[in-house]
């Protein structure tokens, strides 16, 4: 019984042969012994064919012939349905083989001869020789080169033909069919790259102390990176801006104006210009917009100035009931201008690390938020009264400050680390010296820390 | 409680002498039995010229409930308002100075109390407390 098999890759009509239980469908080789001669394309070589189908003039059963094996009956051939093959045969092998096989010839049993040659050669089927059924010059060399290993020295047997000997070598590779070349899976298309926009997720003046909010300065410029990547040449460009602007949430330029049209990964200058108001903080983002389209946008920030670099100048000694000295405070705004600080407050933080006789019992102290754009003056003393024996006392002192645009509290102040001594030796000549200083120093404070503020004051009085 | 937001609003200030006043202030001053009464100490220089020694927070000194003393009287050798022993900021006035110690208080029974905070001269409100059953 016949029935129809599994549709080939070309036109071929394919005849299943149930009863062999062969993993292949056959079809009987239409010359038998006759020798192709069709011409060989790829080699440039022609030979006329001896015998000629009339459906397509070709001498095998080649992809054109689809009368073939209605017109021939008997011997199955193996299909590969589902292979993509050079050269004009359907992609089945053949048993028996062809009597004979020559330059010229163009058959399907050739690619299995040149796939197997292959194979021998170099384990892969498809390379050097392309399996495409047409026999022309390489594939006869390839064949008297093969035969020339496996017949020894033997002139007649190295003829460039492949013939039963041959086979029977052939075969030896691989006894039967070649496997099929799986298909070679398509490779997908290069995606075109994807756009892609960052701007700061934290939009912050360099000077900000880490645990504040994101803030950036007015009057000074702080530079941001933008990185954009996929913008094809003639995209619409990314455009930035500060969005919330305005309404008590501050103000800001971009290079100096509103917007900022970009075209390739840049950095830019923002600059706070009005303030954000106390209770509006956190409102503006920078945007970046391609048209209409947000494609990246920075967490919200404020615009307000903030205090730094506390500095002590050494104002006056006290006598009398105390003694010790006053010395003048100063800080400046990162904005450049001390009167930006107006809603900000500072709190000096002293901390008691060492007090030994007459200066057991002085504890620490802090002050209350104090706003942030007055200048005033420190004291440091101690009661005469109380400087009646020995004693040492160290301290530190750091300032935090709150930023009420912002709402950030109990932030460092930078730079504002002092180290407070105080010493009572006694004088030759009798009663006591008074030593005391203030130097700037990274210290820490009940809990705040801070780099060395500046100034260096060292006083002595005799008590 | 912010006690300079309070402040602001406190209607009954202590008086002036010489341009300074103590106020003693609360946020609430009818309570039940049990109630935490917290008493925050303000001292105000109304005039320039003056100081406010503004670290602390400082003890406090001579504050009465009901007439009787419940802090200790002022020290001889020190100034409650401005600490002979002290490091840190001094404001010049006019200004306030709320760095001072909270006293905080308990009744038990149901019943109306006066509290006073007296330092030399300088005499504050007195704070009506009703504690009602």
């Amino acid at each position: 019984m016949k029935s129809k098999g599994v549709a080939p890759q070309h036109d071929d009509e394919l005849i299943v042969d149930a009863r062999s239980a062969a993993p292949y469908a056959t079809r009987r080789d239409p010359l038998g012994a006759a020798l192709a001669r069709a011409v060989d394309q790829r080699d440039g070589n022609a030979a006329a064919p001896d015998e000629q189908h009339t459906a397509c003039g070709h001498t095998c059963g080649c992809t054109s012939c689809s009368t073939l094996s209605r017109a021939t009956s008997g011997t199955p051939v193996l299909a590969r349905a589902g292979t993509a093959v050079a050269g004009p045969c359907a992609d089945v092998e053949q048993r028996p083989h062809p009597a004979l096989l020559l330059k010229g010839s163009t058959h399907s049993a050739v690619r299995e001869a040149q796939r197997k040659l292959n194979l021998h050669k170099t384990g892969d089927t498809n390379a050097p020789l392309v399996p495409d059924c047409m026999f022309g010059p390489l594939t006869d060399g390839a064949v008297r080169e093969f035969q020339k290993e496996k017949f020894g020295g033997d002139p007649k047997q190295v003829d460039g033909k492949i013939g039963p000997k041959t086979w029977e070598k052939l075969d030896a590779i691989v006894p039967g069919p070649v496997p099929p070349v799986p298909p070679v899976p398509p490779v997908p298309p290069v995606p075109p790259v994807a756009l892609a926009v960052t701007v700061p997720d934290h939009i912050r003046g360099s000077a900000s102390p880490a645990s504040m909010k994101d803030r950036i300065p007015p009057r000074k410029d702080t530079t941001v990176q933008v990185d954009i990547a996929g913008l094809k040449s003639g995209d619409p460009p990314i455009t930035l801006k500060v969005e919330g602007t305005g309404g008590g949430n501050g103000t800001v330029t971009i290079d100096g104006a509103n917007t900022k049209s970009m075209k390739a990964s840049g950095t830019v200058k923002l600059r706070g210009v009005a303030q954000t108001d106390v209770g509006k903080g956190g409102a503006l983002k920078l945007v970046a917009r391609q048209g209409a389209t947000q494609v990246a946008t920075s967490s919200g920030f404020t615009v307000s100035s903030i205090p730094e670099n506390y500095s002590d100048t050494f104002v006056s000694l006290l006598t009398g009931a105390r003694r010790g000295f006053v010395v003048q405070d100063g800080w400046k705004s990162d904005s450049g201008t001390f009167a930006d600080l107006d809603k900000t407050e500072i709190s000096e933080r002293v901390e008691e690390t060492k007090a030994t006789g007459c200066f057991v019992g002085l504890g620490s102290q802090n002050s209350d938020y104090l706003p942030g754009n007055v200048l005033t003056q420190d004291t440091h003393s101690s009661a005469t009264s109380t400087l009646t024996s020995t004693g040492e006392r160290i301290a530190q002192q750091t300032c935090m400050f709150k930023d009420n645009r912002s709402g950030s509290v109990d932030i460092p102040m930078t730079n504002s680390g002092y180290e407070l001594v105080r010493e009572v030796t006694v004088r030759p000549a009798g009663g006591f010296n008074f030593h005391i200083t203030k130097n700037g120093k990274k210290t820490t404070a009940k809990g705040i820390a801070s780099d060395a503020a500046a100034g260096s004051i060292d006083k002595t009085q005799r008590v | 409680m912010d006690v300079r937001e309070v402040y602001e609003q406190w209607p009954d200030k202590g008086p002036l002498s010489d341009g300074r006043r103590l106020t003693l202030l609360a946020d609430e001053t009818t309570l039940s039995p049990g109630d935490t009464l917290r008493v925050a100490h303000v001292y105000e220089v109304t005039e320039p010229g003056g100081e406010l020694w503004v670290m602390g927070p400082k003890p406090v000194y001579g504050e009465q409930l009901d007439g009787r003393p419940v802090t200790p009287a002022v020290p001889d050798d020190d100034d409650p308002l401005a600490p002979l022993n002290y490091d840190g900021r001094v404001l010049p006035s006019p200004g306030i100075d709320t760095n001072f110690e909270t006293t905080t208080y308990h009744f038990k029974r149901p019943g109306e109390h006066e509290l006073t905070w007296q330092i030399g001269e300088l005499r504050s409100n007195t704070l009506k407390v009703d504690v009602q059953g």
